[in-house]
């Protein structure tokens, strides 16, 4: 694209032709004031926070609707425009409540970011706030206070632009407006918890996340949705040790800048009935003495030359890495055991925005590893050790129960305590995605990095360690110390995966296709 | 000048059928139905022609009401949360049932200055209604409104379409009675 340069309050930058002043200004490193303005949603002009000091213009504009073009240079720091901000922020409060600190936007709310910074005046208003309905429940994850609404109609665009349906509305006028849904339509579309991450104030908020947690406590790491194959980036925001929250990540290659309702909601097995030590036949034990015991098995088996008497079982919900050491497992220490998986988890729904049928967050990188998805071939003929790694393949299909029980001993390398946990010999923990690095490949071959975001919860460890730890029992090893090790190994002996440098993969993935990294946005 | 486009009354009229066999309780009648087939013609796209069919439904069927409203929105493709919106926005619009004969008097500048005030209490009390209501009978609406750009006949007030005006505290209830006498 064409390059221009502008001026932004006296500094000379280039930025791409076309390009409004709101994301000028956002690449010369400054923020301008909006609240109507969303990339993903588009201008809309109401909120009159944006305006702005051209030259050669003698009336202030608003920036989300002016252009940039070669030598354009403009202003946010003169007295004219901090004179209009303030001004406008004082119609904006004039009916709004000063109740931030029992609003649960407070700390992420751009009225109270606006107004410390540009602000600070005694009200003129002599009459009486006019009061709107506060806690209404507008559908069932989202909850309305018409008083703190601005107006800025951005869960109305959201609702006709993205998802088409249309359910939110502003009605009434002047000092009366505020926003509603259309009697008997509540606000259920799957993307409804979007209206809260792009309502600018504490007008709309989530009912899963209000009063848990004040934000200024989270920290936030960028991560990856496991609700589906599409893989849509998040921020897993999290507080000891506990996730509360996803967010939708920017990422304009899967997700833009949304994500579903049933996806974000797919955290909580991150906190709840978590393995967190091993349990050897229903006894909590050490790791190292259970992990002896397994490995003690294997080496029965390899050493009497019956390793096609071991199975592993992987699994689709497992990270790229999980797969690739469980691979290595079985065909190099192992020497030829049997390997594959199971889509266990039910197809869910999938539509014309994100939400994907297939439930798995890596069912393509179990293909591009040549991993078969059937676990028949797996379990059908019993033998000594069997391993399940990840998931709940028997709390997902039950009938898998007198296959497991042809093998002498099941063990259990997973994050939760589930049905497939109880029936196992040995359960040894491993850490979820929130607890270590790592990537998964979504349904279009994108292979994404997710980031670790707390300590390994109890004796959890990370699952290629674990494996490493058993292989040591036959005399053989991994030499894998982190995930770089595992990926050096990964693209040496991987065709799929050979065009992919870890290091590269940035925030926004590399399509596995292409062999080049969609964005040089390195970490 | 080139006139409208002539209309594909066809297109129009299929779609009309569809909504109304979806068994709502309120449709056009077929007069209606026809000048509102010629109202699409007018307009670049049916979501344009929301305000000129919201007028139609309420000369129609009196008021907006929410059958009304989703009637509407059925008609122009539109969602009915939108048809809401623009409803509440505009206050001729009205959300509940209006007397036959609504009366619209204007107290702004100068029909007060005219005594358009004392116009207003005599109407109040010849109806034995406050603004904004209506009469039992059904017969008389009763509302106040800004400028309705007819000074030269101050005190002056909207009845349905027609304008009347000079109006004194007398003559308000001769006007009355005689409406109520047309009513019947």
């Amino acid at each position: 694209m064409a390059k221009v340069k502008i001026q932004v309050n006296g500094r000379e930058v280039e930025v791409d032709e076309g390009l409004n002043l709101i994301e000028a200004a956002r690449i010369a490193g400054v923020e301008v004031p909006h609240f109507c303005y969303h990339p993903g949603l588009g201008v809309d002009g109401n909120c009159r926070q944006c305006l702005v000091e051209i030259d050669g213009i003698p009336k202030l504009q608003i920036a989300c609707n002016s252009f940039v073009k070669d030598g354009l240079a403009f202003r946010t720091d003169t007295e004219r425009v901090t004179r209009m901000q303030a001004g406008v922020l004082e119609f904006l409060f004039l009916n709004h409540p000063l109740d931030c600190p029992i609003c649960d936007q407070s700390g992420e709310c751009l009225l109270q970011d606006y107004y410390i910074s540009n602000g600070k005046y005694e009200s003129r208003l002599d009459t009486d706030k006019r009061h709107k309905r506060k806690a209404v429940p507008v559908g069932p994850r989202v909850m309305l206070d018409a008083e703190r609404c601005v107006l800025c109609s951005r869960c109305v665009r959201f609702c006709d632009k993205v998802t088409g349906t249309g359910e939110m509305r502003i009605v009434n006028r002047g000092n009366r407006a505020e926003i509603t849904t259309y009697p008997d339509r509540p606000l259920e579309n799957d993307y409804s918890l979007c209206t809260v991450d792009v309502c600018p104030v504490g007008a709309l908020t989530s009912k899963d996340f209000r009063f848990r947690k004040r934000v200024w406590h989270l920290q936030s790491a960028k991560s990856l949705c496991t609700g589906c194959s599409r893989g849509c980036n998040v921020y897993m925001e999290h507080e000891g040790g506990k996730v509360y929250r996803y967010r939708p990540r920017e990422n304009m290659h899967v997700n833009d800048f949304w994500m579903c309702d049933p996806g974000r909601l797919t955290y909580t097995p991150l906190n709840d009935e978590r393995l967190d030590v091993a349990i050897v036949t229903g006894e909590e034990r050490t790791l190292p003495e259970s992990i002896e015991q397994v490995g003690t098995w294997i080496n029965i088996a390899v050493a009497s030359g019956q390793s096609d008497s071991v199975a592993v079982l992987v699994s689709p919900q497992s990270s790229t890495e999980t797969l690739y050491a469980a691979k290595r497992f079985a065909k190099d220490i192992l020497g030829g055991a049997r390997i594959g998986g199971g889509n266990v988890r039910p197809a869910g729904v999938q539509d014309e925005i994100l939400r994907r049928a297939d439930a798995n967050p890596n069912s393509k990188g179990l293909e591009m590893l040549g991993l078969s998805a059937d676990p028949a071939a797996v379990l059908s003929a019993g033998g000594t050790v069997l391993l399940v790694i990840d998931d709940d393949p028997l709390g997902m299909n039950p009938d898998l129960a007198g296959a497991f029980g042809k093998f002498e001993h099941v063990v259990y390398l997973g994050s939760n305590e589930n049905a497939t946990s109880a029936k196992a010999e040995i359960a040894l923990p491993i850490t979820p995605h929130s607890e270590c690095d790592g990537t998964f490949v979504n349904f279009e071959g994108r292979v994404q990095r997710f980031w670790k975001a707390l300590t390994p919860r109890g004796d959890s460890l990370w699952s290629p360690t674990i494996m490493g730890r058993i292989a040591e029992f036959t005399g053989q090893e991994f030499g894998w110390k982190s995930v770089r090790d595992l990926w050096a190994d990964l693209q040496k002996t991987e065709d799929a995966f050979a065009a992919i440098d870890y290091a590269s993969l940035g925030e926004v993935g590399a399509a596995a296709g292409s062999g080049q990294p969609a964005s040089a946005s390195a970490e | 000048m080139q006139p409208y486009a002539k209309p594909n009354l066809d297109i129009a009229g299929r779609e009309a059928c569809h909504v109304e066999s979806m068994g709502h309780s309120v449709a056009f009648s077929d007069a209606s139905m026809e000048r509102f087939r010629h109202l699409l013609t007018r307009y670049p796209n049916k979501q344009a022609a929301l305000l000129p069919t919201l007028w139609m439904a309420q000369q129609e069927f009196g008021w907006i009401s929410t059958e009304v409203i989703e009637y509407v929105s059925e008609l122009l493709e539109l969602p009915p949360s939108h048809v809401y919106g623009v409803v509440s926005f505009y206050t001729m619009y009205y959300r509940k049932p209006m007397g036959k004969y609504h009366i619209q008097l204007c107290t702004n500048l100068s029909c007060m200055l005219m005594g358009g005030s004392t116009v207003l209490d005599a109407l109040q009390e010849k109806l034995g209604i406050g603004l904004g209501e209506t009469t039992a009978d059904g017969m008389f609406s009763l509302d106040e409104v800004e400028c309705l750009a007819a000074c030269e006949m101050a005190p002056c007030c909207q009845m349905n379409d027609e304008y009347h005006g000079p109006l004194t505290p007398e003559s308000v209830g001769r006007f009355v009675d005689e409406l109520r006498a047309r009513g019947k």
